[in-house]
């Protein structure tokens, strides 16, 4: 694995209990920046409660999350409510849709704009030319700049999804997590989704949890595997599915994972 | 689409607004005989008001107050109290030394004069709101769990003015008072009345486009939002409970200058309009009228309270009670969008799908003829 | 000494019927999650049966046998409000599960119809009902008396705790409810009719409310409002104690029972039920999830 990439994130010795039922173990990772890195791994091993800590929505019972900043600072995400963390830049994408219904496509995209949050600015917002010239640009980038005035509620599953991210690439984050882009996808949508990551890897990092094994290998620079809450291996998709322990604990679960 | 939407919607309320403008016309020239019935009218734009900002909170931004009547009567109240003391000229009421007070209470005096009743009629209730919210929405309390608390607040706020009736005169209210302009009762003063009358109409129509108009805006899109998905609101920068705040004291508001009108004509407040039945009935309105469209709980207020007006003697005002307890059942399991939503989504969804029909039965048939 | 007496067991005696008032709640509302605010309905209907029940008694059957009127008005009670509450989960709640904020308003609309239903039957002065005589006078220790209707619901309460409790944990229904309540598409694949169950769990839940509307009607007038009377301090005591936990809401309705009487000596009846209102909403503040908890892994529930 080269390492000239900066490490944009550091997680460290993150340990997360529910109720007695132990998450995540002592779970430490670097992630790169500029590059596409994946967390897989059986079901229950953790990986959403990962992306639950990062992006603020469960906070872990040991451990942190530290943003690695342009001026070398260091900035504790574990420490911050969730919008604060948002708008730090870093974005995730839920597993299941999760798209405003009732608005329509466009409003769905003025929405995720960076800046204006706060309730005064809301209400005297006007949508400038260069927001809409970036709207339509971001649209263009999943394939979606004619869907302006539909409703959103009203997308099927796959342009859900491709509006979801690019609700994520307006925000013009520095760390985009997602959670699962190809379920639901036939292998059209998900090699069309890939190429989507793709092309859009330099100007941020990419981190995704994922089952679908030959997504994996279309896109991804590294691997992680976690089990029950710890990490099993880091590598290439390669040495990650060649190592034995991994073979181990997707064989003992019932079998190829990529169906 | 959706623009002639908004147009069609904005000329419907100035259509409203506009028969109900002539009501008073119509009482002077003699068409309407009912002195009362335009009074009541008058009742009904209060009404509406209170509806638009029940609308506001809970058909865009998603939360059920059920105890907004409590900020009603607190508008009412505020403005009762500055009428009462012009009806005594400054001095202690009958109820006050009844309940053996020695002189007039400091809150009441601060009702003495005009302006700083209608400070205290907006302040006061926003201050309410604006403590409850805070302290509910930060904690991410929602849904029915806000609902039962707000039920809560208004039964203490009921049992309060009950108990405390040296100050506010227990179940019988604040009664004998005049409205702002001097009695409104009756040919003779139809002057007043008329003045009153326009006076809350005029709110009525500011506080209809004013409300549009946040809606339309950026802000209104995130009450959306935060309706349709507030985890997704939050994850997307916005905070939330900042925004739930600002709608709901600004909602509060409304439900209090609503309140201090409609003491006007009413002639009286008593603490039923604290109660959690008068505080369901609003939202009531607000559902059969189409909840999310501000349109739609300014009819539904009307339609149902002038229902109310006409089945309001005899036998038939028993019969209203099943009414609108059964209108209010099927308009919540079938009939989600209220009367804007039949009329908007649900026929025109129904005339599509006939139409779209109709074409495969033109196949069938020239198959069968084959 | 003997007014702390007295205060002491009017305040068990308000927490005992606020409880037994709210025992129906945490089934419906704290393992169904419908928010059933025709409950309160649902207690008056379980007095004005009472109250027919004692009409019958008086005008048909020997007064020798007249205070047997109770124990078959307590069963009848049940079965009554076992009933309705089946037909309203049929026509109605079945509809608007995971809906709860619907089921909330809709259940209000059924509140008022059978309110005005309450009206219509019986009009709008209040029905007495006359106690049965092993229920009258009270038991004299001293200079306190503890009357007999009072110690009955007690008693009654605590008799309600231990059926549901046992229903609850160690009846086959009650497992069949909770599994349906926990994992409806896992118990409907075991076998579990879910639609009958929803039923009888929603009836079951309505009945325990019209037993306590038995009870309620010795204390007092009956007429239609009986049940908004009730109907807040009922849920804010569910809530209190922390939806659907048996043991919280029997902490919490001993909570509001015994402050509201506390107050109440110092101030009057509304007072206290403001304050207490007041001082509960202000506890959720600090531990919105109230008294017992469980901690899930869902944000929002």
């Amino acid at each position: 694995m080269d390492d000239e990439a900066r490490t944009i994130m550091k997680i460290r010795r993150v340990s997360v209990v529910f109720d007695g039922f132990q998450a995540l173990t002592d779970v430490t990772a670097d992630i790169p920046e500029h590059k596409i890195s994946f967390f897989i791994g059986p079901n229950g091993a953790g990986k959403t409660t990962l992306l639950d800590i990062i992006c603020g929505k469960t906070r872990p019972t040991q451990g942190n999350v530290r943003l690695c900043n342009q001026d070398g600072t260091e900035t504790i995400l574990t420490r911050l409510p969730e919008y604060k963390i948002v708008r730090l830049g870093v974005a995730r994408k839920f597993q299941t849709p999760s798209v405003f219904g009732g608005l329509s496509v466009m409003d769905n995209m003025m929405l995720s704009l960076k800046g204006h949050k706060s309730v005064r600015e809301a209400l005297f917002y006007k949508m400038t030319e260069e927001d809409r010239t970036l709207i339509l640009d971001t649209l263009k980038q999943v394939g979606m700049e004619s869907y302006t005035e539909e409703r959103a509620g009203a997308l099927d599953h796959g342009h859900k999804q491709w509006l979801e991210i690019a609700m994520l690439l307006v925000q013009k984050p520095q760390i985009i997590m997602l959670d699962e882009p190809a379920a639901g996808m036939n292998k059209d949508e998900t090699r069309k989704t890939g190429d989507i990551l793709l092309a859009i890897k330099d100007r941020c990092t990419i981190i995704v949890i994922e089952h679908d094994m030959d997504f994996v290998r279309q896109i991804a620079d590294e691997v992680t595997v976690l089990h029950e809450g710890k990490i099993l291996v880091k590598g290439t998709v390669e040495e990650a599915l060649e190592n034995k322990e991994v073979q181990a604990v997707y064989l003992g679960r019932g079998g190829e994972k990529d169906a | 689409m959706k623009i002639t939407q908004d147009k069609t919607k904005n000329i419907c309320f100035l259509v409203i607004a506009g028969i109900l403008a002539l009501c008073p016309v119509l009482l002077n020239s003699g068409v309407i005989s009912s002195s009362s019935f335009v009074t009541y009218i008058g009742k009904c734009i209060c009404f509406c008001i209170v509806a638009i900002g029940l609308d506001l909170i809970w058909g865009y931004t998603g939360i059920l107050s059920l105890g907004h009547g409590l900020y009603f009567a607190l508008g009412a109240y505020g403005m009762g109290m500055y009428l009462k003391l012009q009806a005594t000229d400054g001095q202690m009421t009958d109820f006050m030394k009844t309940g053996g007070l020695k002189k007039l209470p400091l809150i009441w005096s601060l009702f003495r004069t005009l302006p700083g009743t209608i400070v205290l009629i907006l302040v006061i209730p926003a201050g309410i709101a604006g403590i409850l919210g805070a302290l509910i929405f930060r904690n991410r309390i929602k849904g029915v769990y806000f609902s039962i608390i707000s039920q809560a607040l208004t039964w203490a706020g009921y049992s309060l003015f009950i108990a405390l009736s040296p100050y506010t005169n227990g179940n019988v209210g604040i009664t004998e008072i005049q409205s702002v302009f001097g009695s409104i009762r009756g040919k003779r003063h139809f002057s007043n009345m008329a003045m009153l009358f326009y006076v809350s109409l005029a709110v009525l129509i500011v506080v209809y486009f004013l409300s549009e108009k946040i809606v339309k805006s950026k802000f209104g899109k995130i009450l959306i939002a935060i309706r349709d998905g507030e985890n997704r609101t939050y994850f997307s920068g916005y905070k939330v409970s900042a925004y739930k705040n600002t709608i709901y004291v600004i909602s509060a508001m409304l439900a209090a200058v609503a309140g201090a009108l409609f003491i006007n004509f009413n002639g009286s407040v008593t603490p039923t309009q604290m109660t959690i039945t008068y505080s369901i009935t609003m939202i009531i309105w607000v559902a059969v009228g189409g909840r999310g469209t501000i349109l739609g709980p300014v009819i539904g207020a009307l339609l149902i309270n002038l229902c109310e007006y006409n089945l309001s003697s005899g036998v038939l005002v028993d019969i209203w009670q099943y009414i609108i307890g059964g209108l209010f059942v099927v308009m919540i399991l079938f009939f989600k969008g209220g009367l804007m939503g039949i009329l908007t989504e649900q026929i025109p969804a129904a005339i599509r799908k006939r139409k779209a029909s109709k074409p495969l039965d033109k196949e069938k048939q020239e198959l069968q003829a084959h | 000494m003997s007014t702390i007496i007295t205060t002491m067991f009017n305040g068990l005696s308000l927490s005992s019927i606020i409880l037994l008032a709210s025992i129906g709640l945490i089934i419906t509302f704290g393992l169904m999650k419908v928010i059933n605010m025709a409950h309160g309905e649902f207690l008056m209907i379980g007095a004005y049966v009472t109250y027919l029940v004692q009409l019958f008694f008086q005008n048909f059957l020997p007064a020798a046998v007249f205070d047997l009127y109770y124990p078959v008005a307590l069963v009848v009670s049940f079965a009554v409000t076992f009933l309705l509450g089946c037909v309203l989960e049929k026509l109605v709640i079945s509809h608007l599960y995971g809906r709860e904020v619907d089921s909330l308003l809709a259940t209000w609309g059924i509140s008022l119809i059978l309110m005005q239903l309450a009206r219509t039957l019986f009009g709008t002065q209040g029905v007495n009902v006359q106690a049965p005589g092993f229920l009258t006078g009270g038991l004299s220790i001293g200079s306190v008396t503890f009357s007999y209707n009072r110690i009955f619901i007690i008693c009654l309460v605590i008799a309600s705790l231990i059926i549901v409790s046992a229903v609850l944990n160690k009846s086959s229904f009650g497992k069949q409810m909770r599994a349906v309540i926990d994992n409806r598409p896992i118990a409907q694949s075991m076998g579990i009719n879910s639609r009958r169950i929803d039923c009888l769990t929603f009836g079951f839940g309505s009945a325990l409310a019209g037993l306590a509307g038995c009870s309620l009607a010795l204390l007092g007038s009956i007429d239609s409002h009986l049940g908004q009377n009730y109907i807040v301090q009922c849920f804010i005591t569910v809530v209190l104690g922390g939806v659907g936990n048996l043991a919280g809401v029997v902490i919490g309705s001993l909570i509001v029972g015994f402050s509201t009487i506390w107050v109440q000596f110092y101030t009057s009846s509304n007072i206290a039920n403001a304050i207490v209102m007041v001082i509960i909403i202000a506890f959720l503040q600090v531990k919105p999830e109230g008294i017992f908890s469980r901690k899930s892994r869902a944000l929002d529930d």
